[in-house]
């Protein structure tokens, strides 16, 4: 008994010794560091960022895929493998919808980027008001059945493409604070200012927060944009597809395959409809957060490297001329262990106190060039667009909301509105200056 | 000894367990935006009660802001001074025939001048191609801004057209003319159009897309698709 006592506080010590260890650590007060980035090269294996565990690339002849059965807890090749599924009439595609899988249109120049594709919205103003299209604003392109492919009225006057945008990196964008987001609108210049939105976190049970995700801000969490994404553009409903009209101005949309628009009138396809025959939800939600995981583990975008000279030179003419005013350069994600996205979701490690340089301020702005469509933000966002990103700019030739623009040159000076002033510095610079400064956007 | 061993070794324990109760903070949680009062959006473009006519001081002063002395008021078109809400921002625009200065040409042809040169008549001719050509009649149409319209100070953005010069050019309200047009294929306006003759037949320029297109009623066949655009036919 003698002997037992000192061996059993022995063992008492040791173990008191590494309980602190297997806490959870927080790094407040350590320095933020800068986020890894992808040198945007699909040659390159690069895109990890180290949020979760990696895994090995799935190979369905030997194994499945498996999903995270919460956030984080999946691999990142199980999750990029389910992003780049193609989704069949069996696992709910339709009956309207735009595209097979999320890699179809998020693809270049390496899993999660870009692509060429347009979404296609409509609708018109009543007594100055934006009105959703009968069927909702977002038309689809493809359909499963031909009686039920989408055609808009010539009522509908109010009508916009807007291209794909990139999700690279976006996992750092979803762990900025709301504090971060609001210093930073708050620091602009009145005449500049933006506005953020408050919209819906689907998965904490529509808390507000502020949007950052798409070109109307309108979503605020990578999993209510899955869940929205999953639902209108390749017509699969989840639990995570959303209340509270967030693709739509009408308040119950989102809740169900939107009718569809056609020449014969507005159709009902949700099952049972004959044109839909997978009962919803469609998905069980773990689809979705594979999806989102996906995107919250990939680096963000890198600069072109080398750096060209001209580059160089362009990079302080950005903030001289007054574009890094709502191109945010940039900003440092929350602490790790933060509860974000209305309590949902805490900050891992990998994404947590991490410099970033995006670009964008996530805010609306009216810089002349907006889409008449009216979301999640009110009517007064008709006319608003979200500042989009730049950070990736280089791998994409397609550009501002429309995609219309092939250069930046002609998207500079179609920047009128809040940008103004920043489009008419930009043109008091010399020529060669004006070549650095594109030079610059053209190295991100 | 074995006591005093024993009691240190407590004492140790006790002061390793206090560490790690120590250690666990209570988890940081997002501030919500629930207070967030967001500042008003742009400022609404106000517009003057009663604008009124331009004056050929104040138009060749907005020409001269934009394109300094690479190109001046063209003196064959005196009476090709418009003013309208051409991209419809609520803001009147000035559209007015230059001619360039033709010692000046490799300037106002430089690969990044401060403006967009357009050829409306031919949307699908690559910007590289387009050429300012000496004695050539340009219609450029300055954007209007802030409380001062085209007058502002800061009101610079600029469409240089090319091929769209006519005669008997006017304003045409946009509303009017959506209204006057029901039936058939027609372009959607942003704003106003200018109406004019040119080369024996009528026609109109408009802004949509970002940018200025020709509609010919007699050979009009809709509007050009942006690249990569899907959307269906109109509704029957």
């Amino acid at each position: 008994m003698r002997k037992v006592l000192p061996i059993l506080t022995l063992f008492l010590f040791a173990v008191a010794l590494i309980l602190p260890l297997s806490s959870p650590q927080t790094v407040e007060g350590q320095a933020a560091t800068e986020a890894l980035t992808t040198d945007m090269d699909a040659k390159t294996d690069d895109l990890f960022n180290g949020f979760g565990v990696r895994g090995v690339p799935i190979d369905e002849c030997v194994n499945e895929p498996e999903p995270p059965t919460a956030r984080g807890n999946g691999r990142f090749e199980d999750n990029k493998f389910i992003f780049s599924e193609r989704e069949t009439i069996e696992d709910g595609l339709g009956p309207t919808y735009n595209d097979v899988g999320c890699v179809e249109c998020h693809q270049s120049v390496d899993v999660g980027a870009f692509g060429q594709q347009m979404e296609f919205r409509a609708g018109h103003l009543s007594g100055g008001a934006f009105v959703d299209a009968p069927g909702g604003q977002l038309v689809h392109a493809r359909a499963t059945d031909s009686d039920i492919v989408e055609h808009i009225s010539t009522a509908e006057t109010v009508k916009a493409f807007r291209i794909v945008l990139s999700t690279l990196g976006d996992g750092f964008v979803e762990c900025l604070s709301n504090t971060s987001l609001q210093n930073n609108v708050a620091a602009q210049p009145a005449a500049q200012r933006g506005v953020l939105s408050q919209v819906p976190v689907t998965e904490a049970n529509n808390t507000l927060r502020f949007g950052r995700f798409g070109w109307k801000a309108q979503h605020a969490s990578l999993v209510s944009f899955s869940g929205d994404a999953y639902l209108n553009e390749m017509g699969i409903t989840n639990p995570f597809d959303g209340f509270g009209g967030r693709s739509s101005s009408a308040p119950d949309a989102g809740t169900h395959e939107n009718p569809a628009s056609t020449a014969e009138g507005v159709i009902n396809v949700t099952f049972p409809s004959p044109f839909d025959p997978v009962q919803d939800p469609e998905d069980d939600g773990l689809d979705v957060l594979a999806f989102a995981d996906f995107m919250a583990a990939t680096r963000a975008p890198g600069r072109q490297n080398p750096i060209p000279a001209a580059a160089t030179r362009g990079d302080s003419l950005f903030n001289a001329v007054g574009c890094a005013v709502c191109h945010t350069r940039t900003f440092t994600t929350a602490a790790p262990g933060t509860l974000i996205n209305g309590g949902a979701f805490s900050v891992p490690t990998a994404l947590g106190n991490k410099i970033i340089h995006p670009f964008s301020d996530f805010a609306l702005h009216n810089v002349g060039t907006g889409d008449g469509i009216v979301q999640n933000a009110g009517q007064s966002s008709a006319n608003q667009m979200r500042t989009p990103p730049l950070w990736g700019i280089r791998a994409r030739n397609r550009l501002m909301h429309e995609g219309l623009n092939i250069t930046i040159f002609d998207s500079v000076q179609l920047h009128a509105g809040q940008a103004t002033t920043a489009r008419n510095n930009f043109n008091s610079l010399t020529a060669a200056q004006r070549n650095d400064l594109i030079a610059f956007v053209l190295s991100l | 000894m074995k006591t005093r061993f024993f009691i240190l070794l407590s004492s140790l324990f006790a002061l390793a367990l206090f560490g790690a109760c120590g250690s666990k903070k209570p988890a940081v949680v997002e501030t919500a935006p629930a207070a967030y009062q967001a500042t008003p959006e742009t400022p609404s473009p106000e517009r003057l009660a009663s604008v009124p006519a331009p004056q050929t001081s104040e138009v060749e002063q907005a020409v001269k802001r934009v394109f300094k002395d690479l190109a001046v008021v063209h003196p064959d078109y005196q009476s090709g001074v418009l003013a309208g809400d051409f991209n419809g921002d609520l803001s009147q625009d000035l559209a007015v025939v230059l001619k360039p200065v033709p010692e000046k040409l490799a300037d106002i042809n430089e690969e990044h001048p401060p403006w967009l040169l357009r050829d409306p008549r031919a949307p699908h001719n690559p910007r590289g191609s387009l050429r300012v050509e000496k004695d050539e009649a340009l219609l450029a149409v300055i954007h209007g801004y802030g409380k001062n319209d085209w007058r502002d100070p800061e009101a610079t953005q600029t469409f240089l057209l090319k091929n769209v010069v006519g005669s008997n050019m006017r304003v045409q309200n946009g509303m009017e003319f959506v209204k006057n047009f029901r039936l058939g294929k027609k372009p959607r306006p942003q704003g106003d159009l200018i109406g004019e003759t040119l080369k024996g037949n009528e026609g109109y320029l408009y802004f949509n897309a970002a940018t200025y297109s020709w509609y010919d009623p007699k050979t009009y066949k809709g509007e050009t698709d942006a690249p990569g655009v899907f959307h269906g036919r109109p509704r029957r």
